[in-house]
Formats: structure tokens, C-alpha cells, sequence
């Protein structure tokens, strides 16, 4: 490394030095000298001006901004009180001092003697920089010349100049380490790195990146002039350079180019003007987002795409995070439930479940393999408090070591299709009945229909074999008290007897048919729902059946009934009919009563009513509310097995319900239950 | 043969229908069965009548026509209780009823009934049934010791 011009100077002190040490030596010699005691004032003149040079060099070595030493056979003679300062030591501590503890160490110390004494013996004088120890352990950077004391005489030790030049040397090496790193770094950076010279255009710099990208050779592109690359211009690049380099500042630019090589890419530049040694230069930056640009473009579709399909389909979605809360819902669901989006946002995943089913989920949940994607059908819970029926469809996302990190859950409102699913159940339950009704209809046509047909049809065989006895006696010839005596038994009872079950299976036939169209037109009849006051119904009911009553020796007490709502006219029938059958199945026993009661629960009405008549088995309860059924059609009472039949079909047609129990001691109590106001 | 039919066997009918119990009567009459014929109006009557309470069994041998619907105890109960007591239980029982539904009749041969026959709505077809039923009942009475 050349000395640096500034501390040139200071080199002619150790010149001055050895001239001064010489001289003196010579001077000592000469006073000595006979012949100079003896020249007078020259002599005297000669002395003042060695003395005043002596002084002048005492000064010089007592205060030179150099450290300055006499070292000899690897021992420190002398040194001066910078030498001492530089390292960190006293000057009569470092004099006898051997020098191998101020190099790295002895082999550095040898080596440092065998690389500068041949220089000193064959050149008069070495200098160069070597890292030295300070007394404290600390290294520095040592600028060192060292001259013989006397010429051709080594073992006189040599005059060693000295300075610290560690602050020098260290600004060196980081410019150094500095340029390489950046010439790696050019070398390495994946993007393109030019360097233009503003003044006429020339590149003077290219690293492998840019050549990779432009689909040449750096050496294609070192020497091109910018303001000639056919590309540059049309694409608004050109403009852009000149613009940095005209403000000095960055100017950046994303664009599709085809290069001067023949690739079409999307390509960013960043200009970047700067000048060096008097030079404007562009740094031109250059990177492809070809690709970067298809993903993004296509990231960008497939998430268009993704909501489209997802608005598309009016679903709710939303994540659960890895923290079981939600990260997002989108507008739909936050609508589906009347929240705001961000009510949602950081709630427990369980947040929207309504209580009731929680534990549904949870268990299914609980059971379902780790990760798989699963629905479940879910009551959700809204913000005012209604239910709103779902469809969860959830597919929880796991990394590649199975751990959760995400679930989206797609919420399809099923309320509609549940509502329809209930009024299909309903409907279905309806059916059921109604075909359940077909089935007694067609049982009873065939068994209650079938019976008076056999007695039709037995009995007119017996009239047609007494019309066939009848005419075979008169055609007999037998005498006319003979005939009289044959056909008396046979037009007298038996015939009569035979045309009176015809007659009377003929009446059953139509009491059946009635029953049925009755039957039929209860169900058909238009219904009008309306709110009744029960007192006055059943008052109604009673007044109509006062006389049968008053006949049966009977009372009937009615207690205060709470409303109803339902039609008018068949509700008269129903608590017709009932209090028709406790004046029927009344015991023959003991006087009538019959009480009337109700109460009001749960949205329902309830009557009572209640007789000590002669009750009905358990066994047969099952029984009484179907078509045709009597308890004792011979007895006392005659009915056609349709009362109670048609008491359900009112009851039920009304939304209500009937049912009957046993009164105590005896008797039977019917209770009416019918939707409350 | 004629030592048997001295025997007193008595056939039980019950049936609320009047007419049908007048026709399966005479018809029965005009097959030549002529053992006793009690009829009974309906379930209730026939297992008083059987089963007294109080009092012990009906134990004279017998054989019971049962129409399954009939009013106060119908067919099917008579049936229960007459297989389900150990007083009556060996009396044949046969179902005679215009019922012709499957399960009532499997039902019916579930709880021991000895036959189960339709009434037909055609008389001659009736008729036919009611004279086969007849000779059978008349070799089931020389058959029962």
C-alpha cells in the first residue's frame, strides 16, 4: 500500500535523525581532535550550530507524531514517547523489551524480520504495514520504515519509524469486503442489474439475472445503448428512464415488453439515476413477474369465480380459525341470522348453535375421523332469539402434520324445505287417518253391509221355497181345509216373518248408507272457525235435550266453560251427541246426572263431560270411537254406531282431540280438548 | 254309531244377528243335525253361559259357532277366554262370520279356533257351507266318545 501524501513530511524526521545521530557521533570524535581544539572560532562556530541542531532533533524525537525506536537484535534500545503512546506503554518500560510480544506472535515476528532486513540491507530502508500487539492485548494496524543506524552494519540495530494506521486500514478492508459483496450480489440477485451511462447510453455493467430475463448473454448486452432498444420506446420505458435521469429520482414501471432477444414478458423496471466519479449513471433493476402475473391473474379469477359461485348459491359461509373462533363470515350468513358480520367475528365456534342442539353437534362431532368433512342438520340460533333451520357442511383443513388449521362451514338455510318437510309430515299423518277411515269404510261394507245381504238373500230363498210349497199344495188337489191347514203356518208367520227380515235388513242397509254419507259430509263440510262462548253452546245443547232428559229422570249440571275456537255448528253436534249417549247408556238403576265441566291449558280448551251411567270397559274404549261400533244394539237403546265416529271426526276436523275415561263410582267421562282463543 | 248319539251334544251359537241365526239354524235342521241348538245374542251371553260366575263350568260336551262382531264382548274375546280356561278349552270352536279379513282370520286359528268359515252373501253358497257344516258336525258327534 503507498503511504498516503498527507504524512509524507514527516518522513524527514527520521532522516533528520540519523543525519543528527551521525553528525553529533562525529562531532564527539572531532572535539576530541587535536586539530579541531585547535580552529578557533570557526570551531566555535561549528559547535553552537551542532548544538542548535541537536536541539532541534531532541525536539523532533520528543514530539514527533511518530513513534520512533532503535531496536537491535530483536530488543528495543530506545524509543521515543509517541512510540510508548501508540502502544500503550511507558518509554522506560518498553527500553530492553523484547519485540515478539508486539507481533501477533513469534512466528509473525520472524517472519516480519525476514521479509524487511534483506529489503534494509539491500535497499537502505523498508516500509510496509503489519499488525502489531498493544501492551493491553488489543491489535492495530502499524505503518512501519526502518533504516540501518549505520550503514552496512546490522548488528547496530535499526531506526524504526512508526504510526497507527488501523482506522485507515479498516476503512480499506470494508470498502473492500464492501465492492465484493456487491459484486456477489450482483452476480447472485435474481433480478436484472444494469448500469447505463447516462452521457451516450452505453451499458457498462450486466449481471446473469438480466441476460436470463432479455433471453441473451451478458455480453449481448454490455455496450447496448438504452435509447436504442427497439422495445423501450413503444412501451413507455424509454420515457421513464430519462425521466430518472432527468429528476434524479427513482422512476418505476410494470409492463409487458418483448425484448431485443424475442421473449414476451411482463417485466418491472426500476430506474435508479446516481452519479460516480463525475458520471451520471442509470442503475437499471429488472424482474420478471411473468408469472407472478398469471398466478395473480388467475388467483384473482379463481376467487371472482369462488364468489360468484358462492353468492351465486345464496350460502352463508364461515371459518372457524385455528382458536375454534370465527375468522370470517361473509354478508349472507351474518344476514341469515341478523347479525352484523363483525358480531360474529371472534365468536366460540359454537356461538350460532342453538342450545338445543349443541350436544348433537358436539357428539357427532366428537365421533367424526379427525379432518373428515361432514354435514350435520342443525337448529341455529338468531340474533332475536328464533331458530332458523341449517345445514352445516363442514371441512375442516389440516396441515401436513394433521394439525387443525381452519374449518369453512357452508350454511344452507333449510327452514324452507323443513317447514315443507313438517306440513309434509302432517299432511302425511292426515293421509294416514283418511286411509285408516277408507279401511273401516271398506271393513264395514263388507262386514256391517254383508250381514243384512245375508238375511236378504237367505230369507227371500225361504219366501221363494214357501211360494214353492204354497203352489205345490194347490196344485196337489188335496181339499180345501188340507190346503188351508198347509198354508195358514206359511202366510201367517212364516212368510211375513221371512219378508220382515228382508224389510228390516233393507232399513239396516240404509241407516248404514246414511251413516256413511253423514260420515262423509262432516269430513267435506266447510269449516267456520270462530271464537264460542261455551256456556251458551252447551245451554243450547241442553234445551234442545230437555224433554229425553226430564223423560230419563235426569239432571244436568253445567259448570262455567272457558271459550273455544271452532265452528259453530258441528261443535253443537259434539256435545249433542255426547249428551245423547249418557242419556242412552244410562243405568237403568238409578237417576241420570250428567255434569258439564272445563278448564283452559297449554292452548287447549278442555270439556268434561261426565254421566253414572253404565260406563264402558277398558277393553272396549279402544273401540267405541269407530264406525259401526255398539255397545248393545238389542238393549234398550237403539243407535246406528255413528255418534262417537262422527264426535272425533268433528273434534279432530277442529284441531282438536277426544279421548274418554272411566267416572267414578261408575259411568264414563269424555273429555273434549279444542284449541283455546 | 247309534250308541254315541245318545250321548247329549249340544251346539252353542253365538250370533247377534237374528236373521243369520235363524237361517243357520234351520239350515243346520235341514242338514239332519238334530242335537240340541242354544243360541246366545252376543259374546257376553255365551261365556256367562259357559263360565258362570260364580259357579262351575259348563261341562256337558259341546261344540260353539262364534260370529267374530258382536256387540258387548265380541268374537275374538269369547274366543280368548273360553281357549284361555282349562274348564273350556277342549270345546271345538268355529268361527262363523262375514269377516273374511286375513289377519283376523289367522288370528283367529292363533287363539285355537277349529275352523273359521266366511258367510257368503250368495244364500246357496250359504246354504252349501251351512249343510257341509252340518255333516261335519254330525261325524264330529259320532266321533266323540
Amino acid at each position: 500500500m503507498p503511504p498516503a501524501a498527507w504524512w509524507s513530511g514527516l518522513f524527514l524526521a527520521p532522516l533528520l535523525l540519523l543525519g543528527g545521530r551521525a553528525l553529533a557521533r562525529f562531532l564527539r570524535q572531532a572535539r576530541s581532535d587535536r586539530r579541531y581544539r585547535q580552529a578557533g572560532q570557526a570551531r566555535e562556530a561549528a559547535w553552537e550550530e551542532l548544538t542548535r541542531s541537536l536541539h532541534v532533533q531532541t525536539l523532533v524525537l520528543a514530539n514527533s507524531g511518530l513513534g520512533i525506536a532503535h531496536i537491535r537484535e530483536g530488543r528495543i534500545q530506545w524509543v521515543n514517547p509517541r512510540w510508548a503512546e501508540i502502544f500503550g506503554a511507558l518509554p522506560e518500560h518498553l527500553a530492553g523489551a523484547s519485540i515478539v510480544p508486539f507481533h501477533l506472535d513469534a512466528e509473525a515476528c520472524a517472519a516480519f524480520g525476514r521479509l524487511a532486513y534483506p529489503v534494509i540491507a539491500r535497499e537502505g530502508r523498508f516500509s510496509g504495514e503489519v499488525r502489531l500487539r498493544r501492551v493491553d492485548g488489543s491489535l492495530f494496524w502499524a505503518y512501519l520504515v526502518g533504516s540501518l543506524l549505520v550503514s552496512g552494519r546490522p548488528e547496530e540495530g535499526a531506526i524504526w519509524c512508526l504510526a497507527d494506521v488501523s482506522a485507515r486500514v479498516e476503512a480499506q478492508e470494508e470498502r473492500d469486503d464492501a465492492l465484493k459483496l456487491n459484486q456477489r450480489l450482483i452476480a447472485a440477485s435474481p433480478s436484472g442489474i444494469l448500469l447505463y451511462r447516462a452521457a451516450d447510453g452505453i451499458c457498462i455493467l450486466a449481471n446473469e439475472a438480466a441476460a436470463r430475463i432479455v433471453g441473451g448473454r451478458v455480453e449481448d448486452l454490455m455496450g447496448q445503448n438504452f435509447r436504442r432498444i427497439p422495445s423501450w420506446s413503444p412501451a413507455g420505458v424509454l420515457a421513464r428512464a430519462e425521466a430518472a435521469l432527468a429528476t434524479g429520482l427513482e422512476q418505476a414501471l410494470e409492463t409487458v415488453v418483448t425484448t431485443s432477444f424475442g421473449l414476451t414478458r411482463q417485466l418491472t423496471f426500476t430506474f435508479v439515476p446516481f452519479e460516480s466519479r463525475g458520471e451520471q449513471i442509470l442503475l437499471l433493476m429488472v424482474a420478471d413477474v411473468t408469472e407472478r402475473a398469471q398466478a395473480a391473474a388467475a388467483l384473482q379469477e379463481s376467487q371472482e369465480r369462488y364468489r360468484v359461485v358462492v353468492e351465486a348459491l345464496n350460502e352463508g359461509l364461515l371459518i372457524v380459525g385455528p382458536s375454534q373462533h370465527y375468522v370470517y363470515c361473509n354478508d349472507r350468513l351474518a344476514g341469515m341470522l341478523g347479525y352484523a358480520p363483525e358480531e360474529l367475528l371472534g365468536q366460540y365456534r359454537t356461538f350460532i348453535v342453538a342450545d338445543e342442539d349443541l350436544g348433537l353437534l358436539e357428539s357427532r362431532r366428537a365421533t367424526r375421523p379427525a379432518g373428515a368433512a361432514e354435514s350435520y342438520e342443525v337448529r341455529l340460533r338468531k340474533k332475536n332469539g328464533e331458530t332458523l333451520d341449517a345445514l352445516l357442511s363442514v371441512a375442516p383443513i389440516q396441515d401436513a402434520r394433521g394439525r387443525f388449521v381452519a374449518s369453512p362451514v357452508l350454511v344452507t338455510d333449510i327452514s324452507v324445505r323443513k317447514r315443507s318437510e313438517r306440513e309434509r309430515d302432517l299432511l302425511m299423518g292426515e293421509l294416514e287417518q283418511k286411509n285408516k277411515e277408507l279401511e273401516t269404510l271398506v271393513y264395514v261394507a263388507s262386514h256391517d253391509l254383508r250381514s243384512p245381504l245375508v238375511n236378504i238373500q237367505g230369507f227371500s230363498q225361504r219366501l221363494g221355497r214357501s211360494l214353492e210349497e204354497l203352489a205345490r199344495q194347490l196344485e196337489s188337489g188335496g181339499s180345501l181345509e188340507d190346503l188351508r191347514l198347509a198354508a195358514q203356518p206359511l202366510l201367517r208367520e212364516r212368510m211375513p216373518a221371512a219378508l220382515e227380515y228382508i224389510r228390516a235388513s233393507g232399513a239396516k242397509m240404509d241407516a248404514i248408507i246414511n251413516g256413511l254419507l253423514r260420515l262423509s259430509r262432516a269430513g267435506r263440510m266447510q269449516l267456520r272457525s270462530e271464537a264460542l262462548d261455551m256456556d251458551r253452546v252447551l245451554e243450547a245443547c241442553a234445551a234442545a235435550m230437555a224433554f229425553q232428559i226430564q223423560e230419563a229422570e235426569g239432571v244436568l249440571v253445567q259448570e262455567p266453560l272457558p271459550a273455544c275456537q271452532a265452528d259453530p255448528a258441528q261443535t253443537a253436534q259434539v256435545f249433542s251427541n255426547l249428551l245423547d249417549n249418557a242419556i242412552k247408556y244410562r243405568c237403568p238403576d238409578q237417576p241420570l246426572r250428567i255434569r258439564v265441566s272445563g278448564w283452559s291449558a297449554g292452548g287447549f280448551a278442555t270439556y268434561c263431560v261426565e254421566d253414572n251411567g253404565i260406563g264402558i270397559a277398558p277393553e272396549h274404549r279402544a273401540r267405541i270411537f269407530d264406525i259401526f261400533q255398539r255397545l248393545d244394539p238389542q238393549g234398550p237403546t237403539r243407535g246406528e254406531g255413528l255418534g262417537l265416529t262422527l264426535v272425533r271426526r268433528m273434534v279432530e276436523r277442529n284441531g282438536g282431540r277426544v279421548r274418554v275415561e272411566s267416572a267414578e263410582p261408575r259411568g264414563s267421562r269424555f273429555l273434549v280438548e279444542l284449541p283455546a282463543v | 254309531m247309534q250308541a254315541t248319539q245318545t250321548q247329549a251334544f249340544t251346539i252353542l251359537i253365538a250370533e247377534d244377528d237374528d236373521g243369520h241365526a235363524d237361517l243357520v239354524m234351520e239350515q243346520l235342521r235341514d242338514a239332519g243335525v238334530s242335537c240340541p241348538i242354544m243360541r246366545f245374542r252376543d259374546g257376553q251371553e255365551v261365556v256367562d253361559f259357559l263360565l258362570p260366575d260364580p259357579g262351575p263350568a259348563w261341562d256337558q260336551p259341546c261344540l260353539l259357532l262364534l260370529d267374530l262382531n258382536m256387540p258387548r264382548l265380541d268374537g275374538m274375546a269369547v274366543l280368548k277366554r273360553i281357549k284361555g280356561d282349562p274348564a273350556t278349552r277342549a270345546i271345538p270352536v268355529i268361527m262363523l262370520t262375514t269377516t273374511d279379513d286375513p289377519r283376523e282370520v289367522a288370528a283367529c286359528y292363533g287363539l285355537g279356533c277349529s275352523l273359521y268359515i266366511t258367510k257368503p252373501v250368495g244364500f246357496e253358497a250359504f246354504s252349501e257351507t251351512l249343510t257341509r257344516l252340518g255333516r261335519l258336525l254330525q261325524i264330529l258327534h259320532v266321533v266323540r266318545p
